[in-house]
């Protein structure tokens, strides 16, 4: 066999050939360590979210302040991360800055952020509000990012709700998904200031009801009829309906309307209003119970920021707005002031809380002591109603409270009454039969007059000063028959009662929605067991003084016996 | 048969409707008048909601109890997609005397089938200078439909959980 036989050039091409092959094939094709490197199987994606809020303008009455939107962190919200299939990967909460933080993410994922128009928290002080589309099912209102791989390494993702305004069609032309995070974030103001006084509260669960077809029409909630933004229970669930109706009336940036319906909440559940409800203004005559829980909302949306003017915003571009100061005292030389009078209520409770301290007012007491009372088993449980006398009664007890700077205020209201009562009280807002506060019955003690009348009040029926007046008696366990019969004023006089017990409703005579209500008559009458040795309130009125019919009622007067 | 049904559906929603002004009712859907926000004591009186065919010509009288006794008590009305005002003033202001019900008579005619609104923004100026408003609004029923602004809705979908969320598109920035 014959070898063959290289020259030296012919080897050295071969072996400079075989060195390039080898060279390439190690060199991983861009920088031969970037191969060695594994890809994390999980990555972080953090971010803020944030909203865009209008503020008012600096000049009152010019509504809000489109041309100076502010950027503002989305607080305590919920942040999901979602798969290409929407299924949760992880949760956080973004914090006081608006930031997140989703860790353990899968790499190279397609994934999306969420998050949840809801303020979530479980460990104490708890609490759980989502703003919802009363409009859309009452569906929970989402932020939704966009569907992008995670990648292989830490990202940011930053999310936005914007308003939804066009600056130069002064109008909204886009979704306005900044307005449910408005609403959540001046509600997050009020939670961070009850739970300061307690941090050991658990709340119940609150929904916020908004949505840009939220009008001023009255009809089906689901339509958006919701009339005016306000605060019911409906059962066991708490709701509060804000309107949204562009030139007409929106309250999503209305941060006193809102945290006065937050009150209204609060009282509620930590405390006890046995306010009646209803249309309300400020320097009216109102029925005492309405007043004082009117009076307490405005002077709550006014201590969460220590801003004592409540704006509302209204009309075309929502560019007008009318105020109301909570600092200023009516006076009571000119003003309509009393233990009836929403202003005089606010004015007293705001410079009780406030460091301001004007004229007569020598009290700095901040929130504590006023939450103290509010929240107390005394003022839950009182067989009184909840108006200024009860809250004062229990207020000037308190250990921060000078009781003669209270006094000091309250008569500078024209409120002298004492006690839980209003004993002794001599302003009788222009009739002598809203006098005394509440009446006095003995059962089997002979009868009881009281008058009722609609010449009070701004509108002046169904829930004003003297449309309805009270009764106070003591009794035993056992069958009582309580009548209330026409005694003088005009017939048919249509009389009605409601009796409670520390607050609760024991019956109503006649059961409203019946025929028996819409029923003409001069006398109704009860007959039925009482299961408590305590006081009861009657509270009594003509059916014709609250039926908001002006063409109908006046001045009635009724006797009325409790006999056992 | 279906027509029939759906005539009675209607009748009953209108009717429904047109109780709320009657008396309080305790349904969910209805509103029962609630802790409100305080504004001027302005309300509407008599008929809220109104009902029309297309090209229907309408007589409606606004009915406001102004419950102040004293000031100026301005109204503006705002037109509407749905109809007209063929007559009547838009806005004017009305001295309070005392007489609390004050009627504004308007006529309108129907263009559009559908729940339309007429929007009424009360403003009351008192004497003292002080100036509150109240936002209100008559329901105008053009045919059987519903409100054309609610058919547009139309972006709830269930999430993971079976919850039903209504979608919101975020301004995103991603690093």
């Amino acid at each position: 066999m014959k070898l063959m036989k290289l020259q030296f050039p012919q080897l050295f091409r071969y072996f400079l050939f075989l060195s390039v092959l080898l060279l390439v094939s190690c060199s991983g094709g861009g920088g031969g360590s970037d191969s060695d490197t594994p890809v994390p199987e999980f990555v972080t994606i953090s971010g803020q979210v944030s909203y865009e809020r209008i503020p008012f303008s600096l000049v009152l009455d010019n509504g809000l302040d489109y041309a100076n939107s502010q950027v503002m962190p989305a607080r305590g919200v919920s942040v999901q991360l979602l798969d290409a299939d929407g299924l949760i990967i992880t949760v956080a909460r973004t914090d006081d800055d608006g930031s997140y933080a989703l860790t353990f993410v899968p790499s190279n994922t397609l994934v999306r952020v969420r998050v949840f128009a809801e303020l979530s928290k479980t460990s104490l002080p708890s609490w759980e509000v989502r703003a919802l589309d009363n409009t859309a099912s009452n569906a929970q209102y989402v932020l939704d990012g966009d569907l992008v791989s995670s990648g292989i390494a830490d990202s940011i993702r930053n999310l936005h709700a914007a308003s939804g305004w066009d600056n130069s069609s002064t109008s909204y032309t886009s979704a306005r998904a900044a307005a449910p995070f408005a609403v959540l974030d001046t509600i997050y103001d009020g939670l961070l200031q009850i739970t300061a006084a307690d941090n050991t509260l658990r709340l119940p669960e609150l929904d916020v009801f908004w949505s840009p077809l939220n009008n001023p029409a009255q009809g089906f909630l689901a339509d958006g009829d919701i009339g005016s933004s306000f605060y019911r229970r409906f059962g066991v669930d708490s709701r509060i309906y804000i309107l949204g109706a562009e030139n007409q009336n929106t309250d999503e940036y209305d941060d006193h309307v809102i945290l006065h319906e937050l009150a209204h909440y609060f009282e509620d559940v930590l405390s006890r209003a046995d306010t009646i409800g209803g249309s309300h203004n400020v320097i009216e005559s109102l029925d005492m119970r309405l007043a004082f829980a009117e009076g307490f909302a405005n002077a709550y949306s006014g201590m969460v920021n220590n801003d004592p003017i409540y704006r509302d915003s209204f009309g075309v571009s929502q560019n007008e707005d009318f105020d109301i100061n909570v600092e200023l005292n009516p006076d009571n030389a000119t003003d309509n002031t009393g233990w009836f009078v929403e202003s005089s209520i606010h004015s007293l409770l705001y410079d009780f809380y406030d460091d301001d301290n004007e004229g007569l007012d020598s009290l700095n007491v901040g929130f504590q002591p006023i939450y103290d009372v509010l929240s107390s088993d005394e003022y839950a449980d009182q067989t009184s109603f909840t108006t200024i006398f009860s809250f004062t009664n229990l207020f000037r007890g308190h250990s921060s409270v000078d009781s003669a700077a209270v006094d000091n205020l309250l008569a500078a209201q024209s409120i002298f009454g004492v006690g839980p009562y209003g004993s002794g009280e001599t302003n009788d807002g222009g009739s002598v039969d809203n006098l005394p506060v509440y009446n006095e019955l003995t059962v089997n003690g002979g009868s009881e007059q009281v008058c009722t009348g609609n010449m009070f009040g701004a509108g002046r029926e169904i829930n004003k000063l003297g449309n309805r007046q009270f009764i106070r008696f003591t009794t035993a366990v056992g069958e009582h028959m309580i009548t209330v019969t026409h005694h003088s004023g005009f017939m048919p006089s249509n009389p009605a009662f409601v009796l409670y017990r520390r607050g609760q409703v024991e019956v109503r005579v006649p059961e409203p929605n019946t025929v028996a209500y819409d029923t003409d008559g001069d006398t109704v009458s009860d007959l039925r067991t009482l299961g408590f040795s305590d006081e009861y309130i009657l509270e009594v009125f003509s059916r014709s003084n609250v039926d908001g019919d002006l063409s109908t009622g006046g001045d009635v007067c009724f006797s009325v016996t409790v006999t056992s | 048969m279906k027509k029939i049904g759906m005539r009675l559906t209607f009748v009953a929603m209108v009717l429904a409707l047109m109780s709320c002004e009657q008396r309080p009712v305790t349904s969910e859907k209805l509103i029962a008048s609630g802790y409100q926000k305080p504004g001027a004591d302005v309300r509407l009186f008599g008929s809220r909601v109104f009902l029309a065919e297309v090209s229907d010509t309408l007589s409606v009288s606004v009915l406001l109890q102004a419950g102040h006794p004293l000031g100026f008590l301005s109204v503006h009305l705002s037109p509407n997609d749905g109809f007209d005002i063929l007559q009547g003033k838009l806005s004017q202001t009305i001295a309070l005397d005392g007489s609390y019900t004050y009627e504004i008579p308007i006529v309108l005619y129907a263009r559009q089938k559908g729940k339309h609104y007429l929007p009424i923004s009360a403003i009351v100026e008192l004497p003292n200078g002080q100036k509150m408003q109240r936002s209100l609004s008559l329901i105008v029923q053009v045919g059987k439909e519903a409100s054309l602004r609610k058919q547009k809705d139309s972006s709830t979908k269930l999430d993971d959980n079976g919850r039903l969320i209504k979608s919101l598109p975020a301004v995103e920035d991603i690093r």
